[in-house]
């Protein structure tokens, strides 16, 4: 009886996730595919806590299914009024053309996808667990998942905060995001939930970053939290900004990454390979770039739901309403 | 099956019955307002209930606090959305069904 | 007792299928937004039992993750478009 069960719900799971990306993808309303995506990741973050893997499940439903729907959000609300311009329907995607071109497109990507995982000689398939699961009392942290991101590959870590970074320099070269306007908040409930959760989002946040030294948790998840942070307040208050805070969006983003490749160098320079650490500092030295990581991943990720460089407000440091900046204009 | 389970059970039990009544409504509710009731509150008591059995069944001081936090996390974060959602629909001119006489 | 839970996620999975089915079918904006709610409450509650199932003390943080950020999606939603149109269109360069 639970085995029937167990096949019977990740049969379901797998049906749904199949039918919500069909559904996300197929449908002509926009904001439909949005919320359907946004299903489809927390679902998908189920199938990941059902596969055993909860780190993997935290970081999809944090940024892959959190940010990533804010930011579609964001971008459908600046799509409505350009394309409402253009076609006078603001809501609808145009229909495709020419189908039979993309699906025999993606019908040959798969079939290489195939053929390229079946020619793998079976012995290949899970062949660094063992050794991975033997270093990890030497490796600094309990957790295998946190010790393969931090210090078996930590190189690959240190790429991918640069890549994010990338990320927000590409959308900063694009568009410019809202103008600073009177921080008054949208409400008196939004106003009271903002006061209570913003500063237990970032404990809860906290939590996470501590809990990937011995469980499932870690910088993305944590820094992930931070950017929620940044949202709920950007969507209580609207954006408000200070001219001279343009400098802790470039620090802040930068942060971890300079961190990060401070550390590695500094340790070549003591003789050892690039982000080797010694001998019993290594959880030490983890915490440190987590911490750093966590601090430019929220930043970098809440820039990227800002969508563009910042603003100047009207006049330097002074908030101004948003009626006065129209009327200038 | 000790006391626990059983009483774990109940309380699971108790759970799922709530939630299949929210889902009830929100599949068979002719109007936003009336489906954002049974999800909201048939929803959020059936996760009450859920948390209650699994805290139970679990044993452990601190996942049971954890589960306390979760559970008033959901009940807050409920109340703040649907608040906002059907604010949201009454301003874009969205009016609450009536039964045709 | 394991037979119960298992029963149980397939029953959960079933509302929460069924109210997705809803939210692609809803007729309004409104309804759509709906699914931040029934995927904050009912995927906290698959991911409670399956903390038990699986006997995964981490998937009650991932029901936490799951719980914070569909509150944040459900405000995104329930704040789109408030926009100025003459505002926007200078952000679009």
């Amino acid at each position: 009886m639970i085995d029937l069960a167990a096949k019977a719900f990740d049969a379901l799971l797998a049906g749904l996730i199949l039918w919500l990306a069909w559904s996300s993808l197929s449908t002509q309303d926009i904001l439909k595919g949005i919320v359907l995506f946004i299903a489809f990741g927390l679902c998908m973050g189920l199938a990941w806590v059902r596969l055993n893997a909860p780190d993997i499940a935290l970081v999809e439903a944090a940024v892959a299914s959190g940010i990533t729907g804010a930011m579609l959000l964001g971008a459908w609300n600046k799509m409505r009024l350009s394309l409402a311009k253009m076609r006078g329907d603001e809501t609808k995607l145009p229909e495709p053309g020419r189908p039979w071109l993309h699906i025999s497109g993606l019908m040959a990507m798969g079939g290489a996808l195939g053929w390229a995982i079946f020619s793998i000689p079976p012995e290949n398939t899970g062949g660094l667990l063992v050794p991975a699961m033997r270093e990890l009392p030497r490796s600094g942290v309990g957790n295998p998942v946190t010790a393969a991101l931090l210090n078996y590959r930590a190189y690959d870590t240190l790429l991918e905060i640069g890549v994010l970074l990338l990320a927000v320099v590409g959308v900063w070269s694009i568009a410019k995001s809202r103008k600073p306007a009177q921080g008054v908040p949208r409400g008196p409930i939004l106003y009271g939930f903002a006061r209570i959760s913003a500063p237990l989002l970032i404990l809860i946040g906290g939590y996470f970053l501590w809990l990937g030294t011995s469980r499932a948790g870690g910088a993305f998840q944590a820094g992930a939290l931070m950017a929620a942070v940044g949202v709920l307040l950007v969507l209580t208050y609207g954006p408000t900004r200070r001219v001279p805070a343009e400098w802790i969006d470039r620090w802040g983003s930068i942060f971890g990454l300079t961190v990060f490749l401070t550390l590695g160098i500094g340790f070549m320079l003591q003789g050892r390979a690039m982000l080797e650490y010694s001998a019993g500092s290594a959880g030490a030295w983890i915490l440190v770039i987590e911490s750093a990581a966590t601090v430019s991943i929220g930043w970098t990720l809440l820039l990227l739901f800002l969508g563009g460089r910042p603003q100047a407000a009207s006049q330097k440091g002074i908030l101004v309403e948003e009626d006065e900046v129209e009327g200038q204009a | 099956m000790n006391g626990i389970e059983v009483l774990a059970s109940i309380f699971i039990g108790i759970g799922l019955l709530f939630f299949i009544a929210g889902t009830a409504g929100l599949l068979r509710f002719p109007d936003v307002y009336m489906r954002l009731h049974a999800l909201t509150k048939a929803d959020n008591l059936g996760l009450g209930f859920i948390s209650l059995g699994v805290g139970l069944q679990t044993g452990s001081w601190s996942i049971g606090v954890k589960l306390l936090l979760i559970w008033l996390a959901v009940l807050l974060a409920s109340s703040t959305v649907s608040h906002l959602i059907a604010r949201r629909a009454l301003r874009g001119g969205m009016s609450p069904w009536r039964r045709e006489q | 007792m394991s037979a119960f839970l298992s029963v149980s996620l397939v029953v959960l999975l079933i509302t929460m299928a069924a109210g997705l089915v809803r939210v692609a079918r809803g007729p309004t904006e409104a309804d759509r937004v709906l699914a931040s709610l029934l995927l904050g409450t009912t995927g906290v509650a698959i991911l409670l039992v399956l903390s038990l199932v699986m006997s995964m003390p981490a998937a009650v943080d991932v029901a936490l993750m799951f719980a914070v950020l569909s509150a944040i999606i459900g405000i995104a939603f329930a704040l789109r478009g408030r926009v100025a149109a003459s505002e926007s269109e200078k952000d679009l360069e």
